[in-house]
Formats: structure tokens, C-alpha cells, sequence
């Protein structure tokens, strides 16, 4: 079930991408993922490429895909360790998401941060208080 | 072999596409790409399936094909140099030390206040050390000076962000984080930590909101979640504050323990049956709850009925057996429950329930989908489709459900879940991996099934009307119940397909259809042969497409 689900999605995403990501196996394992978002181009995150793991749990799409950048990212709802603070892949998951549409909210989050829910309350800060010193502390990640 | 390949550029331009051999390398595609689009080839980054293409590689050796899209990337500059992210790291080396703690908080906060400002980060740790000496930790709290650190939020999280444990656990679960970043949330949790009354009726409220939110549909599933993620979290807290002695002396441990707590408290306060025995466990302490509610079932407390019921989940998925034998050991629990087995006006109404409920094809069909919403059974799907199966087709058949009613049944099970206990005594049970339990539900759903129920009635009786049913089997209650009816579920045979599937399976339908199946004649003909499993039914319709 999962695999299928999963062969599917991989087929969709190798015919038509979306415009920012790319993802697939990485390696022969179906259910480890390696991802790329590119940095959206009205991002300070713009001409970046971030690297991102997935792992889908064996009952997927059931339960959500982990998600986690490799890459550093400075980005209010984005911590250190590279976990994302996104509700679908949380409490809002639902099976009819696939990782394409995931990938696409993180670049949204890019974006547009939430710095009302953040998970790294500093950099929330200096969103809300000094855009500028955090677009520029951003792009030089 | 010649390809072609799609380039699908990040700045939203049009996609082009691209001639190329399979064995080609990376290099010689990037040159055609970069003639393309006028820039040079060491300037552009190729991206195909997550990975950033190696110029020496063949394109082969990526397994592209024909058709397949490439992204790129235009570089401005050669990748610079990274500078360091220190800055979140920097946590004040001073908290460090602070709350590294030393066994008088007193002498502790009167440091900290030393250090000033980033100092008092260490507060949290000293509250924490404070452990089973509840005395010092109030008198602390109610000092002046505590209060009015406590009373301004914005200073209570600078101080929950200086402490490296309390940030740690924050990074390694987001949706604490979240919480520990509320205001709110600080501000109440500061107002309950400096007032006990407060506190506890702050925990019972939550004992409330607990219980209401997992009897609404789906609402378990939310529960079951939070408390994986605040599982950790719970060890990680009473670790460190030393929480041995007895997690009531301690406020921070109690924050975060929201049910074991007020279990013991709802049965004196409310049961009238104190109930003194450890409950390390909020789902299986939600028995000694449920066994307060349904011996005061007659005061009519439902709120606390729904609670129980979580002791009856607990049971259900065996998926502890240590638990599970501590609820089962409970006397309040077996007092409970052999009350409600002897009571034949208890056991009439909830058959009424079961059969008004499942005379409807809405009935069942809301039945049906409720089971699938539960993680238990979904687990249980996994282990074993055929127990599965029959289970569910036990769950929405009146006639069935009425011999499980049947005292000699109940009798019957309860006999066999002492025998289960007895096994797991001499250690022979403990063996099994508590993921059988699909098959291992035998027994131990039994048990479930007694639990559930006992707690489903106590609340039921009261108000007699389908909603207040549907409400408790929503809960772990009747989910409990679930766990033995599925024991002997394998017994009986495979009924019939409904006479209506497109009605019956109607949850199950939306669900396909949510997951992009939308084929509605086929999902109905996939489900009905699947007997409405979708697990099953996705199965189908994938092996056929």
C-alpha cells in the first residue's frame, strides 16, 4: 500500500515537478527521500538550495512524512536541528497530501514565515521587529 | 540511447526542453543546457530527484528517462562562505551553571537574582530542583519578589529559553515549544505553579477538557498524538525534578503528568473511593478514574464515564501488559465492573444503545468509520486483516453485539483475562511483542471489553439517547469494548455483504475519495469486496489500475 502510494507519487513528481522542488529516492530504500527547494525567488532565500530529508512511516500516506532540512536555514519556524514547525505535517496531515504539496507549503513557508507560532522565538523577533536585518542575515545563509 | 529531458527553471520561466544521450555526463548536459539559456556551465546547479546532479556522472546513472524534468539553478556567485550560525547556540553559559542546581532553591534564587537579568533563566531549573520539597518551592513562589518575576511573561520565557534543557526538549518537540512560547500559557502556568488550589483545579479542568475532547470523533486520534509527543517530555520533567517520592509534591511534574494526577483526585473528590495506588500512566490511570464514575454512576458523572473509558483503550490494544494487569488488579476496577455485570437493568440499556444504534444503516456506518479513525485498530489492520475484518463486521451486527451482552459471555471473558494475567505472571505472555495485537486481542481485548463497558454505562445509563452512546464509544470506552469484541469476532464467520454499500460505506467512500480515488463505482465495488476495509480497498484499486 504505502510503496505504491509512494511509487506513484515519485512517478507524478519525475514527469511534472513543481516549480521549486525536486525529490526522489535516495537511495534504493523507497522510504528515505532526499529533497532540494529552491530558495523562492521573492525570498531572501532566493539562489539558495536547501536540502531536505524525508522519511515516510510504513503506514504512509496515513500518517505524515518526517520532514527535515539539512541544510541550515535561518527562518523563524525552521530551528537548528533542521525540524519544521508546519501543521500538516502535524495535526493537519491529511492522506489525500503528497509530498509535492508538502514541499510546496515549505516554500511558502519560505516565503512567508509565521512568526506568530515560531519555533525559533529569536528570529521571530527580528522578523517582526527588523525585516531588513533578518532578510539580510537570511541570504547570507 | 537519445533522450529528452525537461528543464524547468527555478525563476518560473518557461520549461525547455533538452536533447541528450543516457550516457551522456552532467558535463556535456550542462554545456547544452547553458548555450540555452546564455550563461555558463559552471554557473548553473542541474537538480534531478532531490540531489544536485555530479558533473562526472552519467545521466544514466541518475536513472533519468525520456520525458523526466530537470531543474536548474542559476548561481549569482560561487557558493560563499557560511558564516557560522552562533547565534542560536548562545545560549547564557551563566543559566548553565544556575541550573545545574543545587538542592536549596532558596540559595539558588538568591544566586541567580546575583546574576541578574540572564541569571534568573536559571528559575525554571531551581523549580525543578526544588523536587519533593513543596514546602520551600511555595514559600519561594509566594514570595513578592518571585510572584512579580513570574507575573510578566515576556521574562518567563526568556528564562524558559535560557535554560539548555528546557530549549533542548523545545527544539526536539516543536508543538512544546510553541506552547512554552504562549503568554498565555506562561502566565497560567506561573498563576497555578504560586497557587495550589489553583493548580488543582486547574488539573481537573484538563481531566475535563481531556475527556471531552476524546469523546468527539476523531478526537482520541488528537489525544493519542499528544501523548506520544508529550511522553518524552513527561520523563524528561519528573527526571529532573526528582520526582520519585510522588509526583504530587511537585507542581512542575504535575503540569505535566495532566492525567495521572487528577485520576486520583476526581475518584476522592468525586467517587468517594480513594484510590492511593501509583498510576504511572495517564491512559491506564484514566481506569482508576473510571472506576470512581462508575461506582458513582448514579450521581450521574458522565464527564468522568468518558474518562474511563481511557483505561478501557488501554486495555484494548494490550498494549502493555503491565499495565493493563495493574488497571485489571485495581479492586475498585473489578468491583466496578462486576457490579455493572451484575446489574441486568445496566446491561438491557446499553444493549437497547447498541441495537438502536446499529438498526440504522447511518448507525453503522458512523460505527464503522469511528473504527477506522482509531490508531489501535488501524495497527491491527496491519497485523492481521482477517481478525480485522471480522471485528468490524461483529461491531455492526445487532445480533452479535446482543450475545456479547450476554452475562455468560462477559462472564466468560473475564475468566479468560485472569487466565491472560496468570500467564503473564509466570512470563510466558511477556514474550509476545505487544505489536501482536491483532491476534493477541483474544484475551486482552477481553479485558478491554469489560473495562469499556463499565465505564460506557456508568455515563450511558443516565441520559438514554443515541448521542450520548455515540459520544462514549468515541470514547476509549467503547473502543474498549471494540478490543474484545474482536477476540471473538474470529469465532464467527464472515457475514454478508450490506444491502446497501454505497450508504454503509459512505465514510469510507469520502475517505477513498479524499485520497484521490475518484472512481466512485469502483471504490464501491473495491470496498464491498474489501468489506469495508479501505486499507484493503486501496489495495485493490491500486493492484488494478
Amino acid at each position: 500500500m504505502a510503496s505504491k502510494r509512494i511509487q506513484k507519487e515519485l512517478a507524478d513528481l519525475q514527469k511534472d515537478p513543481p516549480t521549486s522542488c525536486s525529490a526522489g529516492p535516495a537511495g534504493d530504500d523507497l522510504f528515505h527521500w532526499q529533497a532540494t527547494i529552491m530558495g523562492p525567488s521573492d525570498s531572501p532565500y532566493s539562489g539558495g538550495v536547501f536540502f531536505v530529508t524525508i522519511h515516510f512511516p510504513p503506514d504512509y500516506p496515513f500518517k505524515p512524512p518526517k520532514v527535515q532540512f539539512q541544510t541550515k536555514v535561518y527562518h523563524p519556524n525552521i530551528n537548528s536541528q533542521g525540524s519544521i514547525c508546519l501543521d500538516i505535517l502535524k495535526e493537519q496531515w491529511s492522506p489525500a497530501l503528497t509530498i509535492s504539496k508538502v514541499l510546496l507549503s515549505i516554500c511558502s513557508l519560505l516565503t512567508d514565515p509565521n512568526p506568530d507560532d515560531p519555533l525559533v522565538p529569536e528570529i521571530a523577533h527580528i522578523y517582526k521587529t527588523d525585516r531588513s536585518r533578518y532578510e539580510e542575515t537570511a541570504r547570507q545563509h | 540511447m537519445p533522450l529528452t529531458l525537461k528543464i524547468k527553471q527555478v525563476t518560473g520561466q518557461d520549461t525547455f526542453p533538452v536533447e541528450a544521450e543516457a550516457d551522456d555526463t552532467v558535463a556535456t548536459l550542462k554545456e547544452a543546457v547553458a548555450a540555452k539559456v546564455e550563461a555558463e556551465p559552471a554557473a548553473i546547479r542541474l537538480i534531478y530527484r532531490g540531489q544536485i546532479l555530479k558533473d562526472a556522472s552519467t545521466l544514466e546513472s541518475y536513472g533519468l528517462q525520456n520525458d523526466h524534468v530537470i531543474h536548474m539553478v542559476k548561481s549569482k556567485q560561487p557558493q560563499g562562505g557560511s558564516t557560522g550560525a552562533a547565534g542560536a547556540a548562545g545560549a547564557s553559559s551563566t543559566a548553565a551553571t544556575a541550573s545545574r542546581g543545587t538542592a536549596d532553591p532558596i540559595a539558588e534564587a538568591m544566586r541567580m537574582l546575583q546574576f541578574g537579568d540572564s541569571g534568573t533563566a536559571g528559575a525554571a531549573g531551581a523549580a525543578g530542583a526544588a523536587g519533593g520539597q513543596a514546602d520551600i518551592m511555595q514559600q519561594m513562589l509566594q514570595s513578592p519578589m518571585t510572584q512579580a518575576l513570574l507575573r510578566n511573561p515576556e521574562l518567563m520565557r526568556t528564562m524558559l529559553n535560557a535554560n539548555p534543557q528546557v530549549r533542548q526538549m523545545m527544539e526536539a518537540n516543536p508543538e512544546v515549544g510553541r506552547m512554552l512560547n504562549d503568554p498565555d500559557t506562561l502566565r497560567q502556568m506561573a498563576q497555578v505553579m504560586s497557587n495550589p488550589a489553583l493548580m488543582r483545579e486547574q488539573v481537573r479542568n484538563m481531566d475535563r477538557a481531556l475527556s471531552n475532547i476524546e469523546s468527539m470523533p476523531g478526537g482520541f486520534n488528537a489525544l493519542a498524538q499528544f501523548h506520544s509527543t508529550m511522553q518524552p517530555l513527561e520523563e524528561a520533567a519528573s527526571e529532573a525534578a526528582d520526582a520519585g517520592a510522588g509526583s504530587g509534591d511537585n507542581p512542575f511534574a504535575a503540569l505535566f503528568r495532566p492525567a495521572a494526577q487528577p485520576a486520583a483526585s476526581g475518584v476522592q473528590q468525586q467517587g468517594g473511593a480513594p484510590n492511593e495506588a501509583p498510576l504511572p500512566n495517564p491512559w491506564a490511570s484514566g481506569g482508576g478514574g473510571g472506576a470512581g464514575a462508575a461506582g458513582g454512576a448514579a450521581a450521574g458523572l458522565g464527564g468522568l464515564g468518558g474518562l474511563g473509558g481511557l483505561g478501557g483503550m488501554g486495555g484494548m490494544g494490550g498494549m502493555d501488559p503491565a499495565q493493563m494487569e495493574q488497571l485489571m488488579n485495581n479492586p475498585e476496577m473489578q468491583s466496578a465492573m462486576q457490579q455493572m455485570l451484575a446489574d441486568p437493568g445496566v446491561r438491557q440499556a446499553m444493549e437497547q444503545q447498541m441495537t438502536a444504534m446499529l438498526s440504522t444503516p447511518e448507525g453503522r456506518a458512523q460505527m464503522t468509520a469511528m473504527m477506522e479513525s482509531n490508531p489501535m485498530y488501524q495497527s491491527m489492520v496491519a497485523a492481521n486483516p482477517a481478525a480485522a475484518t471480522a471485528m468490524r463486521d461483529l461491531m455492526t451486527d445487532p445480533e452479535r453485539l446482543r450475545a456479547m451482552m450476554d452475562p455468560r459471555t462477559q462472564h466468560a471473558m473475564q475468566q479468560m483475562m485472569q487466565a491472560m494475567q496468570e500467564l503473564q505472571s509466570t512470563g510466558l505472555l511477556s514474550q509476545l511483542p505487544a505489536g501482536l495485537g491483532g491476534s493477541g486481542l483474544g484475551p486482552t481485548g477481553g479485558a478491554g471489553a469489560g473495562a469499556g463497558a463499565g465505564a460506557g454505562i456508568g455515563a450511558g445509563a443516565a441520559p438514554p439517547n443515541l448521542d450520548a452512546l455515540m459520544g462514549l464509544l468515541g470514547g476509549g470506552g467503547g473502543l474498549g469494548g471494540m478490543g474484545g469484541l474482536g477476540g471473538l469476532g474470529g469465532a464467527f464467520g464472515m457475514p454478508p455483504a450490506p444491502a446497501n454499500p454505497e450508504e454503509a460505506y459512505a465514510a469510507q467512500l469520502q475517505q477513498l475519495q479524499d485520497m484521490g480515488f475518484y472512481d466512485r463505482e469502483a471504490n464501491i465495488r473495491a470496498l464491498v469486496a474489501a468489506g469495508g476495509n479501505v486499507n484493503v480497498a486501496v489495495e485493490r484499486l491500486l493492484s488494478s489500475m
